[in-house]
Formats: structure tokens, sequence, C-alpha cells
């Protein structure tokens, strides 16, 4: 018998909305100046207040962490910093009792340097079984085509160790040595991690840095049929131990190679869009619709148990890798006029600085988010419009402590603020002491409320999550204009891209005889005829409407009609 | 999804010995051995059943029927299943598990104790599972000027408004199962991990797109326990309902208009029931309540409703007069402040008592007199009000704000 997870429906992932938070940013509840688990516990309540549906934690392993605990050394535990194993399960319980689901990471790519399978590897003999756990080579010139990743920090994929006496293939940074999957153990090794977190009771694994788990000479080192073999394998191992589990792939890829992730359904059940995020910035500062549409078209189908990730912004850089070299240009010029602002192929800003802390950007682009065909991401942090850092290193800028209140160090750890593992922020604009849960909380038009109303709102629609998306073609290409249909159900979907009014009208004949009403006032609108439809939208001004027919919502039943009241 | 098994091993060992009846009939309570003997008429109706009764004390002296067997079972303890005294709605979790372990075709939960004929009622209520494939029979009591208020002024239209299906006591305790339905109240809730059964049974029957009937009974509905007073009452009732509001969703928003639900039987109806009530005491809690209660509404109601309810304390007791959209207002405008958790819930649902106090003021002064309406064409009114101003109710439910008209 398969161990059941705490969803009951297989694709409980489609309708979720997933929170992605780090358990050392989000709450101290032992005041050392760092966040864990006992503390994301006890501010369970908040997020179940908020909506969201599936908890997404980074990286909580034990790890040196000099890559914000992607360079894991043990899979099988919990870093001390954060708490125990207890404490874990203790939070993976209280988070199924408020029905919401956990996602953790599952990052097999690579191990930190201090894995005591790397340690081991280096001083095993070339050729056992040890040392085949990493890629070895006597030279850095093998696998040219493979581009680097982390250009701001390394020259190579490859790496000399002293101790072996070999270069080690690494794809990110040179402390984080890749596995090698071509060794039957290794799989071995990380199916029972899989298994031990999924046994505990965890719902979901994102599988970190997926298109890079195999290396073949004369390749570009991504997407090969031997990755794809690895990935299918794991997805079979968790379907014959457990029910009602998902993956999540990062593959930070071409949506036609993405494509291949959810293989015939019996790869992963989910997948990042990394292209559209981009595209979405771009579309609001060109004011112009191209750019999304454009992805949209270039997306090819998904299996009908899949489904894909959307977010806005996440704890790396806005990345741009998934961008043309002038599109990558406008953007570096768009979104990040301080230098400081850029990190390898990306920006690192969170969602508010990058709209410029407008309110009604912020909200359009949720408004997209939340509406386009796939499951929303929400950042930690982001649901407030918190600001980042850019004088921290690496992407530290968008990973500082959760803005709970005014208090001391925003009411994060009780610590001396010289102990916190990252800075609070404290600018005027985005500092703690303007930018908090608590103010948030007791004002009811606060981007908070917004966001919780927006989140009830969208449950309240499975065709959101599971339906299928039609561009309508407007001659005003300030407009964006969609279709959004399920089951009978039909969803239209405006957006106006515009610092300024524009009017539109929209080729709805199809719908002709339907009722639009409008979905967070349910104020009804004109019916629709065969007529070009007009509308006019305020400065990034968003409507979504149900389309009914003209005959529902109104009480046909009259006083004295007594003939059919009873059969 | 996971079932919830309640069930003791003695029972299950002898429900082991016991062929597969037509029909299981829970009883659940049982006050003496009469109470027996009255439901062991249904076998007269030629039908194979077993009866299930709750029991724990002695064993009850039977004198046998034939196509009658019987069965002890403990009773779970209600307080497990049910945020509401057991004597309002009832609990029998058990009666579903031995159900559906016998695999029984019609299963039939009766609240009510003895009534007139068992063999008739019982057939009444099992023959539209039994014949016609209907998976919930709801009892339709006799409907009384003077009867069940809460129900015709809330419940039942509420139910209408949003459900849209017109059942005319859709919180009756006396109900029948098909074997489908009794495999959906014993599943556990997905959100709660509890059995569905401890929901309303209607809604989870509509939502869960069952095939729903209602048989029409000789008998008025069941009366509150004299122990219970009216606040407790109103909140347990309106907590049920509310609470479901939150968990259907997305079923009853996108709901539109209502449906009949068909009725079995010949229905009965009591205009002429008068009654005597005190209409100015009712008036004056209500004005009590309007001095004490205000912060409290104040959480709760918008402006424009609080200011009706101003009005209304003034107006004289002849011309005293709740309008039904100012009605459906303040039960939409609790039902919101109760999803927004605005105070203690418990003392934010005690505190309509003095609101429908003054519904039922005004109602009776509506209703007293020859001149006065049929009270079946005054109750559709209101249910019509409640039809009409369900957009209001979706307008403010999806875009909760304090800043109302």
């Amino acid at each position: 018998m398969k161990v059941p997870g705490s969803a009951t429906d297989p694709l409980w992932f489609k309708d979720a909305i997933i929170y992605e938070l780090h358990v050392r940013a989000f709450f101290d509840s032992n005041n050392d100046g760092i966040g864990d688990f006992q503390g994301l516990t006890q501010r369970l309540d908040y997020l179940q207040d908020l909506g969201v549906t599936c908890l997404w934690l980074l990286p909580f392993f034990p790890s040196p962490l000099r890559d914000d605990g992607y360079d894991i050394s043990d899979y099988l535990n919990v870093h001390p910093d954060y708490g125990t194993l207890a404490d874990f399960g203790a939070f993976l319980e209280a988070a199924h009792e408020r029905k919401m689901q956990v996602m953790i990471e599952l990052v097999i790519n690579h191990t930190s340097d201090q894995h005591p399978w790397f340690q081991r590897a280096r001083q095993a003999p070339a050729g056992s079984a040890e040392r085949d756990f990493y890629v070895w080579s006597d030279t850095d010139k093998k696998y040219p085509q493979a581009r680097i990743i982390f250009t701001d920090t390394e020259k190579s994929n490859w790496t000399w160790d002293s101790v072996a006496q070999a270069y080690y293939w690494h794809r990110f940074f040179s402390h984080q040595p890749d596995l090698n999957f071509d060794h039957p153990l290794v799989l071995e090794e990380v199916q029972k991690a899989m298994n031990y977190w999924l046994d505990l009771g965890v719902d979901g694994l994102r599988l970190d840095a997926i298109p890079y788990l195999v290396e073949r000479d004369d390749t570009n080192c991504e997407n090969l049929a031997e990755t794809h073999a690895i990935v299918k394998q794991l997805r079979r191992a968790m379907d014959e131990r457990h029910a009602n589990r998902m993956i999540l792939a990062e593959a930070n890829q071409w949506p036609s190679d993405v494509r291949a992730y959810f293989g015939d359904g019996d790869e992963c059940h989910m997948a990042f869009h990394f292209p559209l995020m981009p595209r979405i910035f771009m579309a609001l500062r060109l004011e112009d619709r191209l750019p999304v549409t454009d992805i949209i078209a270039q997306t090819p189908p998904i299996p009908a148990t899949c489904q894909w990730g959307l977010f806005l912004r996440n704890h790396d850089e806005l990345t741009l890798e998934m961008v043309s070299d002038d599109e990558r240009d406008y953007m570096y010029l768009a979104y990040s006029n301080d230098p400081r602002m850029r990190v390898n192929v990306g920006i690192r800003r969170r969602l508010a600085p990058l709209m410029e802390n407008n309110r009604r950007r912020i909200e359009l682009l949720n408004s997209l988010l939340f509406s386009f065909p796939g499951t929303p991401i929400i950042y930690y942090g982001d649901e407030i419009g918190m600001g980042d850092n850019i004088y921290l290193g690496d992407r530290n800028g968008v990973r500082t402590p959760m803005q709970w209140s005014a208090d001391r160090n925003a009411g994060f750890s009780r610590a001396t603020p010289a102990k916190l593992f990252n800075p609070v922020v404290m600018d005027p604009v985005y500092g703690y002491t303007a930018i908090n849960v608590e103010a948030q909380q007791s004002d009811s038009s606060s981007l908070l409320s917004w966001m919780r109303n927006m989140i009830a709102l969208r449950k309240i629609f499975q065709v959101f999550g599971r339906g299928t998306i039609k561009f309508l073609k407007p001659a005003n290409t300030k407009i964006l204009a969609y279709l959004r249909l399920w089951e009978g159900e039909a969803i239209l979907c405006v957006a106006n891209l515009s610092r300024f009014p524009q009017p539109v009208a929209l080729c709805l004949d199809e719908f002709a005889g339907m009722k639009p009403i409008e979905m967070r006032g349910y104020v009804e609108f004109p019916l629709i005829s065969v007529q070009p439809y007009p509308l006019s939208l305020g400065a990034y001004e968003f409507l979504w409407f149900e389309l009914h027919k003209a005959n529902l919502g109104v009480p046909t039943a009259q006083v004295s009609e007594k003939g059919d009241k009873y059969a | 999804m996971p079932e919830l098994e309640s069930l003791p091993q003695e029972v299950k060992d002898q429900l082991a010995g016991i062929g597969t009846p037509d029909v299981v009939i829970g009883l659940t309570s049982l006050k003496s051995a009469d109470d027996l003997t009255w439901a062991a008429d249904a076998g007269k109706s030629g039908l194979n059943v077993l009866i299930a009764y709750p029991g724990g004390g002695d064993v009850i002296e039977f004198q046998p029927i034939s196509g009658v067997r019987l069965l002890r079972y403990p009773v779970s303890a209600p307080e497990r299943y049910f945020n509401a005294p057991a004597s309002i709605f009832g609990s029998f979790l058990e009666v579903l598990q031995i159900s559906q372990r016998l695999d029984s075709k019609a299963c039939c939960v009766w609240n009510s104790g003895p009534q007139t004929s068992s063999a008739g009622i019982f057939a009444q209520m099992t023959q539209p599972v039994l014949e016609q494939k209907f998976d919930l029979v709801v009892a339709n009591y006799i409907q009384a000027k003077w009867g069940a208020l809460v129900n015709s002024s809330i419940i039942c239209p509420l139910t209408r408004a949003l459900y849209g299906r017109r059942i005319q006591f859709p919180m009756a305790v006396d109900l029948a199962f098909s074997s489908r339905m009794v495999a959906r109240l014993i599943q556990s809730d997905p959100g709660s991990r509890l059995p569905r059964a401890q929901h309303w049974i209607a809604t989870e029957a509509i939502c869960g797109g069952m095939q729903i009937c209602q048989a029409a009974l000789p008998m008025e509905p069941p009366r509150p326990p004299e122990s219970a007073d009216l606040s407790s009452i109103l909140a347990a009732v309106l907590s049920r309902i509310f609470s479901d509001l939150d968990r259907n969703a997305s079923f009853w928003q996108r709901s539109a208009e209502s449906q009949f639900v068909p009725i079995f039987g010949e229905f009965q109806i009591k205009e002429q029931d008068e009654v005597t009530v005190d209409v100015q005491q009712l008036i004056e809690t209500f004005q009590l309540g309007y001095r004490n209660l205000t912060e409290i509404w104040g959480l709760a109601l918008s402006p424009a409703t609080l200011m009706e309810l101003k009005k209304l304390v003034r107006v004289s007791p002849a011309e005293f007069r709740v309008a039904d959209d100012l009605w459906v207002r303040v039960v939409f405008e609790f039902a919101l402040a109760h999803r927004q958790r605005a105070i203690n819930r418990e003392h934010l649902l005690r505190a309509m008592t003095p609101l429908y106090l003054a519904w039922v003021a005004s109602y009776t002064l509506q209703m007293q007199g020859p001149s006065a309406e049929s009270f079946q064409n005054r109750l559709e009114r209101l249910a019509l009000t409640y039809e009409n101003h369900k957009p209001y109710l979706l307008s403010r439910w999806r875009w909760p704000d304090r800043f109302n008209p």
C-alpha cells in the first residue's frame, strides 16, 4: 500500500497557491538571529490567513552555507541553526493541520565539497566506486560546449583538487561538485534521500538544477536523454511508494526544452515557466502585450496531469538567460540602472522595487500571475511589498529577514541586531518601519489585504489552475486580453499595460448573448453581442469577468407558483 | 479518501452474522421499549429491515417480528463530530457504518421518536431511494404559520438562494440515504479529516451532485430540546450554515437560479395555526439589544443596515416592520462577519438573537388577522429577496472591505 500524502486530490498542485520561503529568514524563535522551524510553525496562522496552500521551503539541510544551503553536506538532517528533525516534524504536522502542503528541495545535481561523499571520493583511488560518486577528469578541457552559469564568480566548470590530483566537474560554484549519475550507487543514494523525506510526509519536491544531471562529450551537457531517464526513474520510485506527491522541475530552459521534463506525464508534475517571467516585466515596461503573447504562443501543450509553475520573483535573480541579447540589454536598462542590481545573467531585485513601489503596477503583475495558466508562486515578503538591499553580496539582497512589525529587527528576532544572519531592510521607503505585516494586517487597504482577497478569489475558480488560455487580439496592443476556459466555465481577463487610460473593443462574438460579471464586486456589465465589446481601463487597471448565460442569476420563481413547487 | 471507523469490534462481530437487509433504520435515541416496538412495525411493509438502536444500558426485551432484526450499537460522543447540541442535529455515524457494512440498499436515520404509523413513514422515506434512485430523502414536515421560524426565516431561504435547491426543511433531522450517499458521508472530509456526516447533510449532498428529494410526513417538525435556549439554538444553526459557506464557496458562488426539489407524498399546511405571541416583548428585546449590542453589531453590520435598525427602534409597535431586504442584509452581513472572524464567533452569532426576534415580531404583526396573506406567499417573497440579494453577499464575500455603504 502506498504512503498517502496530506492531499487527497492527486492533482492538488494545479489548484495550489505556493508560497516560497526560507526558514532562516522567516521567524526566529530562539533569538539567535537566525530563523528556525519553531519560528516558522509559530507563523503558520499568518500563512493560513493569507490563503496560501503550499509552502516551498528553500534548503534547510546541514550545509556550510556558501550558497544559501544549496551546498548540502547531509541530505537526511536539518541544519542545527534551524532546529531539529523533531522541529521539522512538528512544523509539517502543523502545516498539514492547516490544510497546507509542504514542498522541499531535492538538490541532486551537486553536493557541498564538505559532503562526506566528496571527502571520501577525493581520497579514494581513481576508478574506485567511492571516487566515481563525482565527475573527474585529468583535463579541464572536457565538455567545452557546456556554458558557465555563475559567470560572475566562475571561470571554468572544472576545478583542480590537489588531494585527488584531478579536476572535478561543477556547473555552479566550485565548492559544489556535481554528482556522477552514471554511477548506479548515486541514484540509489538519491532515492534513499527522496524516500526519507516523502516517508516523513513531505508533499512535494523541487528538483534543483535538473537539466545538468548527466554529461556527455560533444554536447552542451544539458537536457540529455540520459538525464530524462534519471528523472523518470525518480518519478517511478516516488509513485511506487507514495500517493499524491509532486515533483517540480527547476529547468531554466526554453519552453520546448522544458516540455520534455513533463515526459508523457511520467517525469515531473510541474516545471517553472522561466521565459515567461522576464517577458511579463518587459511587456509592462514596453506597454505592449507582444512579449507575453509571443512566449505563450511558443509554449507547447503539456500532459493533462502536469502544470506550469508561475512566478514573478523568487530567491534568485530575475534571470535573463531565456531572452535574446537585445531583450536582455533592454531589461538591464529598464530595471537595473545601478550596476549593483545585476548579478550573473540577471537582476537581483524584489518585485516592489522593480515596480518602483507603484501599487497599481504591483497589483497588475499579480493579477497576471493569478490568472495565467499555471500555479502561482509567491516569494515571501512580496505580499507586503518588501524591498531589497543591493549592497549585500550575491543574491542575499532579496533574502533579508521577513518584516513582521516596526519593532526591533522588524519583529523577526529579539537578538542583538548585529547577530542577524542578514541585516533587515532599513531604507525609508521599504524599511521595516514603513513596510511590515502588523501595519498591513490592520489596514484593509494594504497590499497584504489585497493579496489575501485575490488569493481567496482565485481559489473559488478552478478554471485558473486547470483551464486553457486563449488570447484576444484587440487593435490596442497596450491591452492584454485573454479567456480562461474549463468545463463550460469562461473567464475573461483584460489588463491595461499602460500608465494611461486605454480604450479597447474586444471581439467576443462567440459569447454573444452572455452577461459579463466583474468578479471582484460581482457587478453585471452589459450583455455581449456580435459587435465588438467596448471597455475602458484606467492606468494599469485589470478586470476579470465571469461570463454567464444571460438568464442565470435572476430568480424566476413566482410567489404563487404552486404547480411546479411540488412534484 | 479514508473512511472513519468507530464501530467497536463487538458490533462488527455481530454484523458478520447478519445478512443484507433492504433497509437499515437507525434510531438515534431510545426512551423505552415502546420506541422499538413502534419502529419494528416497519417490517409490516414487507421489507427486510434491520433496526439499529443506541444502547449502553440493559438489553431491551422485544417481541420478534418477521422480517425485522435488531442491533444495539454504542453511541459516539456527539461532541466528537458536532459543534452543537446532539439533540439538534443528531449523531448517526455509527448507523451509516452499519448500513455500509451490511451493504443495505437504503439507510434511514430517525431522530424524531415514535410517530403515527412507522410502516407508512419508513416506506415514505425509503421508497424514493429503493425505487427511484434518489440519494438523499429529506423529511418534509407539516408547515405551519408559526412553526419552525428559524427555518422559514433563515435556513430554508438561505439554502435556496445560495445552493440553488428549494428544500423546505434543509436541516431536517429525519433522513434516508442511498448506499452511494452513505459511502460519501462516512468518508473523511479532505480538510477537517472528520467524517462528512458531521457537515450539513443537505449541502453535502448538493455539492456532491447527489439526487435529492423530500418526503412529506404527517408530523410536525421536531422541537428543540426544552433545555436549549433560543440564543444557543440560533448560534448552533448559524454556525453550521456559515461554516459550510466557507467550505463550499466555490460551489455556491457559481450556483445561479434555484431549482425545485421533488416531494413525495401529500404535504400538509396548517394555515390556521393561531398562537399567542407577545409581540411587545419581542420588540422590547430588540430595543434592549440595540442599546446593549450596538458595539458588536457595528462590527458585523454596515452603516446602512445599522441606520435602518436605528429607525426601527423608534417606530411604534403597530408600525414595526422588518423589511425583507433589511432582514436578508442582516443575515448576509452576519455571515460575512463570521467569515472575517470580526469577533469571537459564538458571541457574534448569539448577538443576532434580538435581530431575529425583531423579525419574528414583524412577521407576527403581518400574519395576524383575517386579512393577512397566506404565510406561504409571505415566505416565498422572503425567499425571493434572498435570491435577489445574493450578488450583495457575493461582492462582499469576494472583496472584503470595511468601507461599505
